[in-house]
């Protein structure tokens, strides 16, 4: 029966009798590092509360190849159990694998407020990394970077400005006009074309200057300056400080 | 500020929003508005340099033809306001000179300490007809926009 079961083949098995059998069954795969794809897959059509039970029970096997098996059959499990719970138990169950978990986390679920909570708890340094990376793309992303401004995600937010991201810096500037400075002057370090006033005026409004001015400090190029002069208009107090510096400006 | 419009509860507050003064011999014209407001914040900010261009034709010699050339400035090219051509406008603006103020607007659904005598139209959007300019003191101003089909 081991080796059927091991190819995915449950034609013998009877449950939920036979969950401890499984148990045994994958305690032993992991043993001699063979994989429990096949019979995963095999229970996540056709036995899918075993499967949850296996994979996510009190009993489930612990450590990052039964995660990481886990993590294929996750559309499976979170159609049994709930996505946020599903998760924190993968990332309890193979502390060391906390990182691939969120990953397919934010892969499967990128709009989920939880993650932003999750991340908080996944990640032990610049919280929200993984979130905000894995949705960059995603038309949900600045509500993403404003929900990680949100929870003082504030050295993720720094590390995607610094990428060209103008909505991280924006969502900076709703929580820490300091940080949107520092995030905004590192974007236009890197990507000297790209708008930023629209993000920060947005989030900021009348004390849009808050972070503009100090701002002005921070430019090293001159197409930044050109750039950021383009869209000061309706600041005069920023757009005459940055025609000072801009004489001063190298191309 | 002396002028301002209360900010929205989307993600971004004041997406749309911008404050300006104009200054034309003894009057002054102060304006609030918000436009654009839906649209990611590039296309918001451009619709706002748009208005920000447009009202620099705006002139008048004292704080009434500053108001009257505003609207009229307004209604002249509502194509060049960003891609709601205007349609979602709310502006409160506020002339001053040596004689008197006058506070006008448009798509405002409440002016905070306004008499309850006066009111300006709620609806968004350029009106068709000057809006009314109401004596007032010169005083800071909050008002609060309409919403869409108001």
């Amino acid at each position: 029966m081991s080796s059927k079961l091991a190819s995915g083949d449950l034609s013998a098995l009877v449950l939920p009798r036979d969950l401890e059998l499984l148990r045994n069954e994958v305690s032993t795969l992991l043993d001699h590092q063979s994989p429990l794809d096949p019979l995963y897959q095999a229970l996540a059509s056709e036995a899918p509360m075993a499967l949850v039970d296996l994979v996510l029970g009190p009993k489930a096997a612990t450590g990052t190849r039964a995660v990481q098996a886990a993590l294929a059959v996750l559309p499976a499990l979170v159609k049994q159990t709930t996505p946020a719970g599903t998760i924190r138990r993968l990332g309890d169950l193979a502390p060391e694998s906390k990182p691939e978990v969120l990953a397919a986390a934010v892969k499967a679920f990128p709009t989920a407020g939880w993650l932003v909570g999750l991340s908080g708890k996944f990640e032990d340094s610049a919280p929200g990394s993984a979130h905000l990376q894995g949705t960059q793309d995603h038309p949900a992303y600045p509500g993403v970077c404003v929900a990680h401004a949100k929870a003082g995600h504030l050295d993720a937010l720094l590390n995607q400005a610094a990428q060209g991201q103008a909505a991280a810096v924006g969502a900076l500037a709703l929580v820490d006009s300091s940080a949107a400075t520092q995030g905004a002057g590192q974007l236009l370090a890197a990507h000297p074309t790209i708008r930023v006033v629209p993000w920060i005026a947005a989030a900021k409004g009348p004390d849009a200057q808050e972070v503009l001015l100090p701002l002005m400090a921070k430019l090293r190029s001159r197409e930044a300056a050109m750039n950021l002069l383009a869209d000061l208009g309706p600041f005069p107090r920023a757009q005459a400080r940055l025609s000072l510096i801009l004489a001063g400006l190298r191309a | 500020m002396p002028l301002s419009l209360s900010p929205s509860r989307a993600r971004l507050p004041y997406s749309g929003h911008v404050s300006l003064e104009l200054a034309r011999g003894p009057a002054t014209l102060q304006i609030a508005a918000r436009l654009a407001s839906g649209l990611p914040p590039e296309q918001s900010w451009d619709a706002v340099l748009e208005l920000q261009r447009l009202l620099e034709n705006v002139d008048g010699q004292d704080a009434p033809s500053l108001l009257e050339s505003l609207w009229r400035t307004l209604g002249s090219a509502p194509e060049t306001l960003g891609p709601t051509r205007g349609a979602d406008l709310s502006l409160l603006a506020q002339a001053s000179d040596p004689t008197g103020n006058w506070l006008s607007g448009c798509g405002l659904s409440q002016v905070e300490g306004l008499p309850q005598a006066h009111s300006l139209p709620s609806a968004l959007g350029i009106p068709d007809e000057m809006p009314p300019a109401l004596p007032c003191p010169k005083q800071d101003w909050v008002a609060v926009c309409g919403e869409e089909g108001s």
